[in-house]
């Protein structure tokens, strides 16, 4: 194999290049032009970033189609959880629930959360999603840990997935 | 403890021109001093000072803006309309930060050297004729009351005294800033000053040539009955402009405060207020070197005839020549590179300086021999003479540049391989 | 008989046997593994489960190697030969499982079992992972009580029989029984209302699934955030071998641990739940010193110790200890006791005993005092140190009565007034050391770093600085050398000490 060898020689500067001037103008004709063109920059809260499918956005609760909450404290996804993010505290439900257990205290500290979606693969109910929601935000670290009514407010209803509970 | 020699320096020059001002103001254009008089003073003096400061701050919000635009953003646009009122919010901020003097600094000086540096930027525009003059009747009395705050007739003089004031202020405040990042960029600022005030000083020297007067209201007068002196004197213009860029130490000549690489320059330990006093200073610098480069060498207030429509139009042509540079200031910024210090002070010393001299030379026997001479064979003379230097510097660096060993196996070395 | 057969060949190796023993008996005397879920060592044998499959060479059906006899048919000379891992024992296994699972609920998410289930162990080993069936699962009830102290679910039973026999055979009270056929089939209680036997959760322990849970552990956390040690029952002194499990500070559970010259796998209830007061919300968190306004201050330990020295120099008492405290703890008592020229006594509740588990003597070592020669304080009596740990041991009025000066307690209620210097103590769980049971067999108790206030100092310690604070010339042993001196002593040469043989006494799997 040969290697091919392609050499450039420096040009040689003419009086032109010396005198600088035309350069200078010519650059000072490329700003100018720039000004006039179309802007990249996007006006964050009124135009939105449109995430793909795929996007891991924060983690929320989903409720199935009757309006219950799916999440029934199985402390799989605090298990999985890389950093720590989420404290859950269970309790069990009253009759009349489909479900004996439920979460009495879900936390999920977003200054933790590092959106790896292993909480959202661990679980077992299919009750825990990465939302497309990336505009996590709060005045104080309090505000950051986002509580279960939040969580399942965010979430909304998915009615697709598992129902295991459906007959029960 | 504060050099006595430093205070003297400082102090003798603002001294001398307090005593020149207030000799000024007793007088009055006919020698007597009336109520009207002294009060359109005052007025017009409040009106540059607001205006100055306005326009210094419209012109950052202007910098951030235009250089957003070359570069395909947006730029500051939710403080009101178009973002106009960021100037507002930064002064806010400025205002409420905290006031930071470091431990280590000579606190006189700390605090003096920002005030050093936008004060004479500001006073020089006192004797920028910017628009005619207009009457007003005062206690019986017509006067015709000049829009310039003083009619100096050493006007060039005293923005010469002035303008190199300016650089103290930079100086002092590296040098009090007490560390290596501050120090170089004082140091860089004063060797910077001294070589491009002697080509500023040089390229006004064939203006006073040929105008035969010191006085800028005389200057302008001279160029609305001939033609600009841009026209005449293009070299003088041009050298004038670029060393109007190093004074102010706007890109690419902004050495003092090189920030990739003294951190911030001279302002480095600064903070709050006095920050924005270095920064302020250095816009208002600019609106002052476009006002002078106007008044010297475009006409200044006039425009062909134009400005005899009255004092408003005088003022819209003048202010529409100022914005021009203002945007030209912003224009080359964002176009240009900064240049190496050696570079910088070898188009001080071995261009710019030689160039005026010749200029200089060239202009004082044109005049000498006919003063026609002026509109026609000197322009072509100096930009002829100027042109065949730099071919002569080509010429000679040609050989010094070596062009690279032919790669063994290719024959020669195309022109663009 | 006396060319009967007693060998058996598993897995191709031979193994001795003894007359009665069935094949999955001598597997796991040997370490052979046999998954089984309705065979129980203390039970009697019934066979039911299935899941215990094994090859029996020349036989081409499975057979269930729990209720195998590992003696051959009396015509066979031949000692048996099976397999546990081939073929037909795995089909067999493969084939149960799915059997077993075919109405599980599958609500692992929700049941307290997880983690220590049987049933998700072997159907993660032999498990199809897709049922061949697709009609629906029967539906029973959940969430059934028996008693007030267990729930039962139906639906994840898998009828092993395992409580009904416990409560045929163990308890003799024949609460439970086996209702229905097929899949309608469950446990009910053939009693209206109550049960609880003072021995009832011990179905939970043994049931294999998550059919029997407790109601005082039920969904208070999952087992894998649980930290688990080996220690033993203080609420009485039989010693019953335990394992307690705590999270984050929590102390959560106390199952039984087998041990055969004790408690079997068995535990009381009322042993079960005398974790309680460790969760107390008054527990004591920090040394604390009275100061010149009467007020308890938070001190730190360099501080609190110096002034519980003071407190002693100028008022020097009797030690009353808790009859829960270590030979260690008690031996450093005694010497701190020596240090001020007085004695160490210790107070320990009685109450009632069955005659098994549960002992008339409620102090854990009350044994182990006499051995150290510690007298028992019947009365309320005059004493500068108390050491409270439950406070049935060192009751109220003994406190009150007391005036002692430096307090050990774990709860900050059980502080007397007369008190000047309090220090935190370790509940038994976060302590570790040795007890003796009644019947004089010394046992080492674990400590479990999961239970408990953080950063707790450690009682011995703490005892040692103290005695060191009085007396100049005090050389400090450390606990290891405190075990050193109690092995030498006289009254210990019978006794085996858990820290000297290689093997715990009685301790088994």
């Amino acid at each position: 194999m040969t290697v091919k060898v392609k050499l450039v020689n420096r040009r040689r500067s003419t009086f032109l290049d010396r005198l600088y001037f035309p350069a200078i103008f010519k650059g000072l004709g490329i700003t100018f032009r720039r000004m006039f063109k179309k802007k990249v920059t996007m006006q964050f809260p009124e135009e939105r970033w449109s995430v793909r499918e795929q996007y891991r956005g924060m983690p929320v609760l989903v409720s199935d189609d009757e309006g219950r909450p799916k999440c029934v404290a199985c402390s799989l996804c605090e298990y999985v959880c890389p950093p720590k993010a989420i404290y859950i505290v269970p309790q069990e439900l009253e009759e009349g629930n489909k479900v004996e257990r439920g979460p009495a205290v879900f936390d999920l500290n977003m200054l933790r959360c590092i959106y790896c979606g292993l909480c959202e693969e661990a679980c077992p109910e299919e009750a825990i999603f990465m939302s497309q929601n990336y505009m996590v935000w709060g005045a104080d670290r309090g505000d950051m840990i986002f509580h279960k009514e939040k969580l399942y407010e965010l979430g909304g209803v998915r009615t697709e997935g598992v129902k295991k509970w459906k007959d029960k | 403890m504060i050099p006595l020699v430093d205070l003297a320096v400082i102090a003798a020059p603002v001294l001398g021109l307090l005593a020149d001002v207030w000799e000024f103001f007793s007088r009055g254009p006919d020698g007597a001093v009336t109520f009207g008089w002294v009060l359109g003073r005052i007025i017009v003096v409040l009106i540059i000072v607001h205006v100055l400061l306005i326009l210094s701050a419209l012109m950052v919000w202007a910098e951030r803006r235009v250089s957003a635009w070359m570069q395909d953003r947006l730029g500051p646009n939710r403080v009101g309309p178009e973002g106009l009122l960021q100037p507002l919010a930064d002064l806010g901020k400025f205002m409420f930060k905290e006031d930071v003097i470091p431990g280590h600094t000579n606190k006189l000086m700390y605090t003096i050297a920002p005030l050093i540096t936008v004060v004479p930027a500001m006073i020089t525009f006192a004797v920028i004729p910017f628009t005619g003059t207009f009457e007003m009747n005062t206690a019986g009395e017509e006067a015709a009351v000049s829009w310039q705050a003083a009619d100096l007739n050493i006007g060039v003089l005293y923005i010469l005294a002035i303008t190199g004031l300016g650089v103290y202020g930079i100086t002092l405040g590296g040098w009090a800033g007490n560390s290596k990042y501050s120090l170089l960029g004082g140091v860089r600022a004063s060797a910077q000053m001294i070589s491009y005030e002697l080509s500023l000083g040089l390229a006004v020297v064939p203006v006073v040539l040929i105008c035969g007067s010191l006085n800028l209201g005389e200057i302008v007068a001279h160029q609305a009955d001939s033609t600009w002196l841009v026209f005449s004197q293009p070299l003088a213009a041009f050298i004038f402009l670029v060393a109007i860029y190093a004074e102010t130490n706007r890109l690419p000549f902004d050495m003092p405060e090189a920030e990739t690489e003294l951190v911030a320059g001279y302002h480095t330990e600064y903070s709050s207020m006095k920050f924005a006093l270095f920064f302020m200073g250095e816009y208002v610098a600019m609106v002052t070197g476009s006002a002078l480069l106007v008044t010297l060498f475009l006409g200044g207030w006039t425009f062909f005839g134009l400005e005899q429509l009255g004092w408003w139009m005088g003022l819209l042509i003048f202010s529409a020549k100022v914005l021009f540079f203002l945007f030209a200031f912003i224009w080359v910024r964002w176009t240009i590179p900064r240049f190496r210090y050696d570079q910088l002070m070898k188009l001080g010393w071995v261009v710019f300086l030689p160039l005026t001299l010749v200029n200089v030379v060239l202009t004082a026997g044109a005049i000498a021999l006919d003063a026609n001479w002026i509109y026609w064979v000197l322009p072509l003379l100096v930009i002829g003479s100027a042109l065949g230097a730099a071919y002569i510097g080509w010429k000679q660096d040609e050989h010094k540049i070596k062009p690279l060993p032919d790669a063994p196996g290719v024959a020669g070395g195309g022109e663009e391989a | 008989m006396g060319d009967a057969v007693n060998t058996i060949f598993i897995n191709g190796t031979e193994y001795p046997f003894k007359p009665g023993q069935t094949v999955i008996q001598v597997a796991q005397e040997n370490g052979i593994d046999i998954q089984h879920y309705c065979y129980h060592p203390g039970l009697s044998i019934a066979g039911n489960c299935r899941i215990c499959m094994i090859e029996v060479e020349g036989n081409p059906q499975p057979q269930i190697s729990c209720k195998l006899d590992c003696a051959p048919p009396p015509w066979i000379k031949e000692p048996l030969r099976v397999q546990t891992e081939s073929e037909v024992a795995k089909q067999g296994r493969e084939g149960t499982m799915e059997m077993l699972l075919v109405n599980h609920p599958l609500d692992c998410p929700i049941c307290d079992q997880a983690g220590e289930c049987h049933l998700q162990d072997y159907s993660y080993e032999v498990g199809q992972g897709q049922a061949s069936t697709t009609t629906a699962k029967t539906k029973l009830p959940k969430n059934v009580p028996f008693g007030s102290k267990i729930v039962y679910d139906a639906e994840r039973c898998i009828k092993c029989t395992l409580c009904v026999r416990f409560c045929e055979e163990i308890t003799e009270t024949n609460e439970l029984s086996m209702q229905g056929r097929g899949d309608e089939e469950m446990v009910v209680m053939t009693s209206k209302g109550e049960f609880d036997t003072p021995y009832s959760m011990n179905i939970i322990d043994i049931c294999p699934v998550g059919a029997l849970t407790s109601r005082d552990f039920r969904f208070k956390s999952r087992l894998w955030f649980m930290d688990f040690a080996n220690s033993i029952d203080t609420s009485s002194a039989k010693g019953v071998n335990i394992v307690t499990g705590g999270r984050n500070g929590t102390f959560l559970r106390i199952e039984p641990r087998y041990n055969a010259s004790i408690n079997d796998w068995w535990m009381a209830d009322e042993g079960r739940v005398a974790y309680k007061y460790v969760n107390s919300p008054s527990r004591l968190e920090t040394a604390l010193v009275r100061d010149a306004d009467g007020q308890f201050r938070v001190a730190n330990w360099e501080d609190a110790i110096s002034a519980a020295a003071e407190a002693l120099r100028s008022n020097p008492g009797d030690i009353l200890l808790d009859g829960g405290c270590t030979l260690e703890e008690m031996v450093l008592a005694k010497d701190l006791a020596g240090a001020m020229g007085k004695n160490a006594k210790f107070a320990a509740a009685t109450g009632e005993g069955d005659g098994w588990l549960v002992t008339e003597e409620k102090g854990a070592n009350a044994k182990g005092a006499e051995l150290l020669e510690v007298a028992r304080a019947k009365r309320a009596q005059a004493a500068s140190v108390l050491v409270i740990e439950r406070e049935e041991h060192v009751n109220a009025s003994m406190r009150e009565k007391s005036g002692a000066v430096v307090v050990f307690a774990t709860d900050g209620e059980h502080v007397p007034e007369s008190a000047e210097v309090v220090f935190p103590l370790p509940s038994w769980a976060e302590r570790e050391g040795t007890l003796v049971n009644i019947d004089g067999l010394a046992q080492w108790m674990e400590r479990n770093p999961a239970i408990g206030p953080n950063n707790l100092p450690v009682f011995v310690e703490i005892l040692e600085d103290l005695i060191g604070e009085l007396d100049d010339d005090y050389a400090w042993r450390g606990a290891d050398g405190v075990r050193a001196e109690i092995a030498a002593l006289p009254a210990f040469a019978k006794v085996a000490l858990p820290w000297q043989t290689e093997t715990p006494v009685g301790a088994g799997s």
